[in-house]
């Protein structure tokens, strides 16, 4: 089976410094996406990039995260 | 249990009757409930009982189907040999589908299913595993109209596994024909990738043929 | 009109709480169908989508405090046979039976009960029914406008042992300006609540519906019973069937299931080409392509 796999090929996610140690944000981002693509660490907010394109564009954690500070990005639209 | 067959039954000379061999069949729906008369009888529970020896590529997607619980694929290409890899489904769509391709002289590489709305990395590994498969160069990505599995996703499965192969999906994606669940944005992401996509006013034979023409030649 | 569904017809979603049930009774309720309970052991006081959660169909029909219709159920294998037992218990006379993979011992029994007790069931492994207009229970064409696009009243009914084909099929009536009386997705096990033969009879009462499609492939009995129906009953209904799974009439593909659990080619009375023989001996329309259907069925009906 060949192995090679490519990440964050449609979608990626930024998501503003500040924000990004904030631990309960942290725990709500894990909570809230389905597909595992927040992960709640000692630092904060880890984004797991090998799940990224499995985004289902629930925008759920767009509307946790305080106000623009989350973008998901559709790498496939420009 | 499905089937009960005793064959051949003989008479002794004392009139008492003895089966010789017998024939069980049970639905796999059923053994988890029949588990200790299956062990009793010596029947080995973690082997599959199947009608032939699973091929290599029927196993791996076995694999990548249970690598995660969203939505469902299925492979199998016992009995097909062209070179038409099919990236298709749901149950009746793929039934649909492998006779359309056929019957317009098109010799698929594979039966597939998927169902369920997968997730990208199933149809990714699905749409991989028929790619690697000998003498396929290109798929056919079509299923009846889908109301659950989401257009987009496959759409970006089958896209990844071409490029994770190192293919450009525009050449290698003979034909996208799935309409239904978030059509729209599944069709941006194939604009992007120059993938000829239908709707649903292509039909599903149509589709396969488009299909066809394009992996086979005008010859076919 | 239509078959089975009405304006006024109540249902129940057992198992509600679960993912699937939870946006199946979203896109029934968009859909205008009326659902006044769903049951889930240990939930009671909870609320899906603005309908009440009980432990136990007695609790839902007593809270509505008339006989409910129907009931459409999505619970686990293991526990579906009680949960249908449950239903027809409190006189649910018509169950929607979503789930996969039933031994096929308590389909038996569930389907048995429901004889008994003058009950139907539609499944088990199907998407329900829908009435274009009217109502749709179950998952079947998704979400309300996504149903709605599909799914537009007219003359033809649609019977389909594949619930994405019954989709694909009725839109294909819709585009031709044909549509759908109603469409029933009625299940690929090996034994399902209601055959082809069972529901034409609701058909051939309804004023609304002038042709039927059905969707159908190898396997079973069930095109033999149509058949059987149709000539003991006398009925010139025009039916046009699409038959799907021709390729494995193959000798390589014999005792191979493909699709749904039932499709299965076991011995040469199932395979497509005897179907297909038996379907045209009775008058039945057989079409190689989906696209074919809506000229055909214009043609039967003369439109
Ligand atoms: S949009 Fe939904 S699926 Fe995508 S990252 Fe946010 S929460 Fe997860």
């Amino acid at each position: 089976m060949n192995t090679e796999t490519l990440n964050s090929v449609f979608i990626d996610i930024e998501l503003d410094e500040p924000t990004t140690p904030d631990p309960e944000l942290a725990k709500k981002l894990e909570e809230v996406c389905t597909v595992g693509i927040f992960k709640a660490t000692e630092d904060g907010t880890e984004i797991v990039r090998g799940q990224l394109d499995e985004c289902v564009l629930c925008y759920l954690c767009e509307q946790a995260a305080p106000e623009g500070t989350l973008r998901i990005i559709k790498k496939y639209e420009n | 249990m499905t089937l009960a067959e005793i064959n051949p039954l003989a008479k002794l000379s004392d009139g008492s009757f003895v089966a010789l061999d017998a024939h069980m069949e049970m639905e796999d729906e059923a053994v988890g409930r029949h588990k200790k008369v299956l062990t009793e009888l010596g029947v080995d529970l973690s082997e599959p009982r199947e009608m032939y020896e699973p091929s290599d590529f029927e196993r791996n997607v076995k694999a990548i189907d249970a690598a995660d619980h969203r939505g469902v694929i299925q492979g199998k290409d016992h009995g097909f040999t062209g070179n038409i890899g099919l990236v298709i489904g749901a149950g009746g769509g793929s039934l649909t589908l492998t006779d359309a391709v056929r019957n317009q002289g098109g010799k698929p590489a594979n039966y597939a299913e998927i169902g369920g709305n997968p997730s990208v990395s199933k149809s990714c590994g699905l749409a991989k595993e028929i790619l690697q498969k000998d003498g396929v160069e290109k798929i056919a990505v079509m299923m009846s109209i889908v109301s659950n599995t989401r257009v987009d996703i496959v759409a970006r499965g089958v896209i990844k596994a071409c490029l994770e192969l190192g293919k450009d999906p525009g050449e290698t994606i003979a034909i996208f024909r799935i309409p239904g669940a978030w059509e729209d944005e599944g069709y941006k992401i194939l604009d992007k990738y120059g993938v000829e996509y239908a709707d649903r006013s292509v039909s599903m034979w149509d589709a396969a043929g488009t299909a066809v023409a394009k992996i086979q030649g005008g010859g076919a | 009109m239509s078959i089975l569904l009405n304006e006024d017809f109540t249902f129940i979603v057992q198992g509600i709480t679960g993912r699937e049930a939870v946006n199946l009774t979203r896109e029934c309720l968009d859909f205008g169908s009326s659902i006044v309970g769903g049951v889930t052991p240990g939930r009671k006081g909870r609320e899906v989508h603005g309908v009440p959660v009980f432990d136990t169909v007695e609790q839902a029909v007593e809270h509505h405090g008339k006989p409910i219709d129907g009931a459409v159920a999505t619970v686990p294998p293991a526990f579906t046979k009680d949960a249908v037992f449950e239903a027809i218990e409190n006189g649910i006379k018509l169950i929607v039976v979503v789930t996969e993979r039933i031994p096929r011992r308590d389909v038996a029994e569930m389907v048995e009960l429901a004889d008994e007790r003058g009950a139907r069931i539609i499944g088990p492994n199907c998407l329900g029914l829908i009435a274009p207009g009217v109502a749709k229970m179950g998952g079947i064409g998704g979400p309300a406008k996504d149903a709605a696009k599909a799914y537009v009243a007219g003359s033809v009914g649609v019977m389909s042992r594949s619930g994405g084909m019954t989709t694909e099929i009725s839109s294909t009536l819709t585009a031709a300006g044909l549509g759908v009386s109603t469409a029933v997705s009625i299940g690929g096990d090996a034994i399902i609540g209601s055959t082809y033969a069972d529901l034409m009879p609701l058909f051939e009462e309804d004023p609304q519906t002038e042709a039927i499609v059905i969707y159908t492939e190898p396997g079973g009995r069930m095109e033999a019973e149509l058949v059987e129906w149709r000539e003991e009953a006398g009925s010139t209904m025009p039916i046009v069937a699409f038959m799907a799974g021709r390729f494995m009439d193959d000798e390589s593909m014999k005792g191979m299931t493909f699709g749904h659990a039932g499709t299965i080619v076991e011995g040469k009375e199932d395979s497509a080409t005897e179907k297909i023989k038996r379907l045209e001996s009775a008058g039945i329309t057989v079409v190689e392509r989906i696209d074919e259907i809506p000229d055909a069925v214009k043609e039967r009906i003369g439109a």
